[in-house]
């Protein structure tokens, strides 16, 4: 018999808490929850996938413009991660497999469009560029084929449940002997000589950490503020509308549908339209500014140029839905820095990590994102990508 | 000078309703500070069976006004009876079941008199003033239950009226027979523009999520092992609309109308009874406004539960099954 | 036929606390919406408009900013609007805004009908509508399912109300004041196109200068009742957790219902 013998030494523990129960901090939870030697403590405030993550649509989508096909594995891994979740249990991830169309209005976003088919191709997965118009048609028969130059197409992709994903990483994160408070405000971060050492809560519990991460997305800046941080996130309006297409029932599957200018996705037998993300301007104080997410309704709230607005786009693009019934509207505070890439990783304060600034995207980012950082907290190791969003690149 | 708590006794068919009946309950509790006299008001075409149920719950005065057909729905004339009643009788208060007869009549008593009603009650206390004169704390939940108020009617306005939510106070205990009966004939009995043409009976009327009254919401557990029927043999049971979340929806157990959340839509249901909803924002923003809210889960953990007024942790099959058994 | 709405603009979420100290009120966000029943009223009113080829004017009494609810409610196929907004009239009890409101409609013109949603989702008194009513000197039907309105009977419609079991048939001559229960129909949508044109649609602002009502009759001196103070449920909002055996908890359940179901 051979005797069973410790090889090297332990490793030691290290204590994490995340502030944050979003798509951003439950996906570094489970992400961390994986090492032996992590003790990971996630707290929400409120309710898992709750806030922000629960209005987000979800789209994860293998080509569009949600995100620059420079991070193509970043999209890749969310959107397998995502799948292989739901695989395991059905309506964990609440994917909703519509296939996507993304219209080419001119000749960049082609160009963009065509990439992402061939590395959709090289992942395995189906995609081809239509300048039919008639199977333009037939994919999306209310649509206007006019002025527009072509149009990629999926069958594999569609939308996920951000607010279901949380939950399940939530669930996993604790199975793996992670802890999640929710309902728990994070009152104070605990810091000596610029180094955080814990932090405390509403409930009046003291807790001691390693390392403090901020997953608080549109909060951030408050968030910074409790270590004298300024954390440099503005919020960009995210308005969305819930149609009730004419006649009420559509007798095709809509896909998840992507302009430049605005996006749209099934909702049942109502369609969700959502102006894009990268149709902000953050020097209009329509589009973008620096809010209290706390202030924001949780329906309503739109502001009246969104309606002319999107006539004007619907009209134009999608005329057999423009005299959709209005259901309901939203607003949303998607969370930027000025370059719209994330803020991952250290910063100045030792200890203190970010997972923020997402902008509309965590729910493709937050995989890739949470699996490099964890690396980076628990072995100290960086990686391209955590290079690339690194706090410091904002700090000239 | 404005003495005694005086009651509504709201009647249909003849009978005396046990919501008019829990307010007996409610002045006795005034009473017991002030020393006031309870009385009631009645005014309806078959009086007999009221006033007799009525001298057995412990009130001091029945005052009556017996019209030539059922009046509770004129409510034209049948405020102007009440006010002038009131006038007669000079109550301090006047407690009033909060039913749509309560409010419709009592609203146009008010203007009359002048003298406010405070709605949907549920807890009078009894406050005194510096001089010794009493006066009542009307307790009422607003926006939905989240925060409760305490009015007053102001001091001089007289008789301070407030509807009573029905079952928040039990039906008093029956005593011996002792009211004193006084018949107002004097009062008028005026004209109504009002007609009551038909009476029928009423279908429940459940195919509407949206309008329905009572709604069964099944999240992925009502799903799972074969559940969904016991969870429709449940909704007929108490004849509710059967809403689900998206997996419902997905397993084709329920048309997508009847998706609750991520459409844009809201149910205001009255009564809601979740099973097996893990409780997503987008699940219970689609839901808002019930009075009663009871989740069951089997997750302890699950987030149905900060929205829900009762919560149940167990397998709904369980639950159900011994439901049906009832 | 000329047909008022009255409405009211709730706040689009009832997440209100009381502050520990001042007892003041807080609200997590200022959103407002049209109280749903009401658009259940201004469903009736549109099926009422498109039979006899009538006008719809909507009424409300709130801050500024209620125009929004009144945009809305024309984006529906209101025709007209009007907003009384003044300080001197906030604050009110029923009695004190059913007054102003009774003011304003019988300012503005003649009507054959005023419709209004049975309860509001934020004070749920029911009350304002029969109080205007009163006030008019009109009869008034409330919380009503359906209204018929039949041509050859000029001066009277009909409508039906529930009552514990029983559906009744009511018939009511006009000009009257009836209140529309939640959920009684299915309210039609604006589209972007009513909303853009709702824009445009006239909208009459009246303040206590045009009403001129006493100043001791409006507002809080013109309230009797008033508010002293305010607090949270003392179990909170979480909720209250049951526990037993398959068999009690059903029993629980079973009470819980029929409790709720007993009420009116």
């Amino acid at each position: 018999m051979f005797e069973k013998r410790k090889v090297g030494k332990v490793m030691e523990k290290k204590k994490i808490g995340i502030i944050g129960g979003g798509i951003s901090g439950t996906c570094l939870g489970y992400h961390l929850s994986l090492y032996d030697n992590a003790e990971v403590v996630v707290f929400e405030k409120d309710t898992v996938g709750g806030a922000s993550t629960a209005k987000s649509a979800g789209t994860v989508c293998l080509f569009d413009d949600s995100l620059r096909n420079r991070y193509w594995d970043v999209r890749l891994y969310g959107f397998e991660s995502y799948l292989k979740m739901e695989a395991e249990e059905k309506g964990s991830a609440g994917f909703d497999k519509t296939g996507t169309l993304v219209v080419a209005t001119n000749e960049a976003v082609e160009a963009t469009i065509k990439t992402g088919i061939a590395l959709t191709k090289a992942a395995g997965y189906t995609g081809e560029y239509i300048t039919d118009k008639d199977r333009i048609k037939e994919i999306l028969p209310d649509i206007s084929t006019e002025n527009i130059l072509g149009a990629g197409y999926t069958q594999d992709d569609g939308f996920f449940d951000g607010t279901m994903i949380s939950n399940t990483y939530a669930k996993k994160m604790q199975k793996n002997g992670g802890t999640l408070k929710t309902g728990v405000k994070v009152t104070e971060i605990k810091v000596d000589n610029n180094k955080v050492t814990g932090l405390k809560t509403s409930e009046g519990e003291d807790y001691e950490f390693d390392y403090v991460v901020d997953c608080t997305g549109p909060w951030s800046k408050f968030t910074g503020e409790m270590v004298g941080m300024d954390v440099p996130i503005w919020h960009t309006k995210a308005e969305a509308f819930f149609l009730s297409p004419p006649g009420k029932k559509l007798d095709y599957t809509f896909p998840v549908l992507k302009y430049p200018e605005f996006y749209g996705l099934r909702a049942g037998d109502n369609i969700f339209i959502c102006k894009s993300h990268l149709s902000m301007d953050l020097n209009n104080p329509m589009h973008a500014g620096q809010w209290d997410p706390d202030k924001l309704p949780a329906t309503g709230g739109t502001d009246d140029y969104f309606i002319d607005f999107l006539l004007e786009q619907l009209e134009m693009k999608v005329p057999g839905i423009v005299d959709s019934g209005l259901v309901s509207s939203w607003l949303s505070y998607r969370a930027e820095p000025k370059d719209f890439l994330p803020l991952l990783g250290e910063t100045p304060m030792e200890g203190y990590m970010l997972a923020t600034g997402y902008g509309g995207n965590g729910v493709i980012e937050a995989p890739a994102a949470s699996r490099d950082l964890a690396k980076l907290i628990m072995r100290g190791e960086s990686t391209p990508l955590l290079e690339d969003w690194a706090f410091k690149r904002l700090l000239g | 000078m404005a003495q005694g708590i005086c009651v509504f006794a709201e009647n249909y068919h003849g009978k005396l309703e046990p919501a008019a009946a829990e307010l007996v309950t409610a002045a006795q509790l005034i009473r017991e500070t002030t020393g006031e006299d309870i009385s009631a008001v009645v005014m309806a075409k078959d009086c007999d069976a009221i006033v007799d149920e009525l001298t057995c719950l412990g009130v001091n005065k029945i005052y009556v006004v017996k019209t030539e057909k059922d009046i509770l729905l004129q409510d034209d004339a049948g405020s102007q009876i009440l006010a002038d009643m009131l006038k007669v009788i000079e109550p301090s208060s006047v407690l009033i079941p909060a039913t749509p007869v309560g409010r419709s009549l009592f609203s146009r008593v008010a203007m009359k008199l002048e003298c406010g009603l405070t709605a949907d009650c549920t807890e009078l206390l009894v406050g005194t003033r510096e001089d010794g004169s009493y006066y009542i704390k009307q307790n009422k939940p607003s926006f939905g239950e989240n925060v409760f108020v305490t009015i007053v009617t102001k001091e001089g306005c007289y008789p301070q009226m407030m509807t009573v939510r029905p079952g928040v106070y039990t039906m008093p205990e029956m005593q011996e027979a002792s009211a004193e009966v006084i018949y107002m004939n004097d009062i008028k009995v005026p004209d109504s523009q009002i007609e009551v043409l038909e009476v029928l009976p009423s279908e429940d009327e459940t195919d509407s999520i949206l309008s329905a009254e009572v709604v069964v919401v099944g999240g992925r557990g009502a799903v799972e092992n074969d559940n969904f029927e016991l969870v429709k043999q449940f909704a007929d049971k108490i004849g509710a609309a059967i809403g689900g979340t998206r997996p419902m929806v997905d397993s084709e157990l329920i048309p997508f109308d009847h998706q609750i959340g991520q459409t844009g839509y809201t149910i205001r249901p009255r009564i809601c009874i979740s099973l097996g909803v893990s409780g997503a924002i987008q699940h219970t923003e689609g839901l808002k406004d019930t009075k009663l809210f009871v989740a069951i889960n089997t997750d302890e953990h699950a987030a149905i539960y900060n929205v829900a007024d009762y919560g149940m942790v167990a397998d709904l099959r369980e639950v159900l099954e011994n439901y049906l058994a009832l | 036929m000329n047909i008022a709405v009255l409405i009211k603009q709730v706040p689009v979420s009832n997440d209100v606390s009381v502050d520990p100290k001042t007892h003041a009120l807080v609200r997590a966000s200022s959103e407002g919406m049209i109280n749903p029943a009401d658009l259940n009223a201004i469903e009736e009113a549109m099926v009422l408009k498109e039979q006899t080829e009538g006008k719809v004017v909507v009424f409300t009494m709130g801050p500024p900013d209620a125009e929004k609810a009144l945009r809305d409610a024309m984006a529906l196929g209101c025709d007209e609007s009007c907003l009384i907004t003044d300080r001197q009239v906030a604050g009110g009890d029923t009695i004190a805004t059913a007054k102003v409101l009774a003011e304003a409609i019988k300012m503005y013109g003649q009507f054959d009908i005023i419709l209004s949603g049975a309860l509001s989702a934020d004070g749920a008194t029911g009350q304002v509508g029969a109080m205007v009513a009163e006030r008019l000197g009109l009869p008034h039907v409330s919380e009503i399912q359906s209204i018929k309105y039949d041509e050859n009977l000029a001066g009277k419609i009909e409508v039906v109300k529930k009552m514990h079991e029983d559906k009744i048939r009511v018939g009511c001559t006009l000009p009257a004041v009836v209140s529309v229960n939640f959920g009684s129909n299915t309210p039609r949508l604006a589209t972007l196109r009513t909303k853009r044109a709702a824009k445009s649609k006239p909208l009459v602002t009246y303040t206590n200068a045009e009403l001129a009502l006493p100043a001791d009759q409006v507002g809080i001196a013109g309230s009797p009742t008033e508010v002293i103070d305010s607090f949270e449920p003392e179990n909170g909002r979480k909720a209250q957790m049951l526990t037993g055996s398959g068999a009690e908890l059903a029993q629980m359940l079973k009470n819980l219902i029929d409790e709720e179901k007993g009420k009116v």
